[in-house]
């Protein structure tokens, strides 16, 4: 997702979230929500907005003051580090828009190749559908849509650049082709939810 | 560079899930082959497999399966049936394996005959929300 949509969508989450929102929600909502679903994730949120008893990260990193579940940033203690692979490096957290099996062994440059590394919507800790098949159709599509590209621009993948790499990038966010937009939609739908769960309103990692 | 422990876990279970697979089928992320191992981390506890071919539901790969997650107790494995030949008259269906236990949403009804049978050690009836 672009960082204007990023910062979109966290304006609008900011702006329209009212500080006493937690009192439009009737006390007994459990007996009518599905425990784990979506929405009952958010009238928790909604419950403990402004719960003075609940930890944040302590002050001095980057996500310092923010709601945490057990005081921790991002869920995991930073102190439970490890080094990994080059290859694990460069993965990213999130879902890749140009899926890493269409690029992987490509003979890219390197340059080219770390546009689509980073081009992750970040970590998006939801369940989602767990069932469905709509990564491999996605897969399917940007493949059909990556190569006309290349065809119609000339691409050699050897010889593409990072800025055609960002316009092919571009492209597929703005892929009319069902399977491809109504994949992302469901990215951005997670993308809002997690943020509204857990209040993390940052950008890739 | 350091990351954490989350992503570590994912990348080792993630090998040894490609490890084991790779010796009954073909991967293939676009439909062609026998399974697809989805290479994104989501930053959740789980991987995920799109199964095209039902023999990798058998359940002594299953089993295999669940072994690798013994060390790693608050992960799961979830296999999502994809039968391109039955993109559309199939419901969504799959496996949910954890170390203790294994959430089978299969509907065998629609397999074919050789596949209607198979049952898992420990498993239960449930849906990908359990």
């Amino acid at each position: 997702m672009s960082a204007f949509k990023n910062a979109y969508l966290e304006h609008q989450i900011k702006r329209w979230m009212a500080s006493n929102a937690h009192h439009f929600v009737r006390p007994d909502w459990r007996r009518h929500v599905q425990p784990g679903s979506d929405l009952a994730s958010v009238f928790e949120l909604y419950e403990r907005k402004y719960s003075p008893d609940q930890p944040r990260v302590p002050a001095g990193s980057h996500e310092g003051g923010q709601w945490t579940n057990d005081g921790s940033a991002s869920g995991a203690s930073r102190n439970e580090t490890t080094e990994l692979s080059a290859q694990s490096r460069q993965r990213g957290k999130g879902h890749h828009e140009l899926p890493q099996a269409l690029y992987r062994n490509l003979p890219l440059p390197e340059e080219t190749r770390k546009v689509f590394d980073k081009a992750t919507t970040g970590p998006i800790p939801s369940r989602g559908h767990q069932w469905d098949n709509t990564h491999r159709e996605y897969n399917d599509a940007v493949r059909k849509l990556m190569n006309d590209f290349m065809a119609e621009n000339n691409i050699q993948p050897e010889q593409m650049t990072p800025e055609q790499a960002q316009s092919l990038l571009k492209a597929v966010r703005e892929s009319p082709e069902p399977r491809i937009s109504n994949y992302n939609k469901g990215i951005r739908m997670l993308q809002f939810l997690y943020r509204l769960r857990t209040g993390v309103f940052r950008g890739n990692e | 560079m350091t990351i954490d422990k989350q992503e570590r876990d994912w990348e080792l279970i993630y090998g040894e899930i490609s490890r084991t697979l790779e010796r009954f089928g073909k991967e293939d992320a676009f439909g062609k082959g026998d399974y697809w191992l989805v290479d994104d981390n989501w930053g959740n506890h789980q991987q995920k497999i799109e199964v095209q071919n039902l023999s990798l539901i058998k359940p002594q790969i299953v089993k295999l399966l669940q072994k690798i997650l013994a060390p790693y107790q608050d992960w799961e494995i979830v296999v999502a049936i994809d039968v391109l030949d039955h993109k559309t008259d199939w419901p969504a269906m799959g496996l949910v394996i954890r170390s203790n236990e294994i959430i089978d949403g299969l509907q065998r009804q629609y397999f074919p005959t050789e596949f209607q049978n198979f049952e898992y050690e420990g498993s239960r009836r449930g849906t990908d929300r359990d």
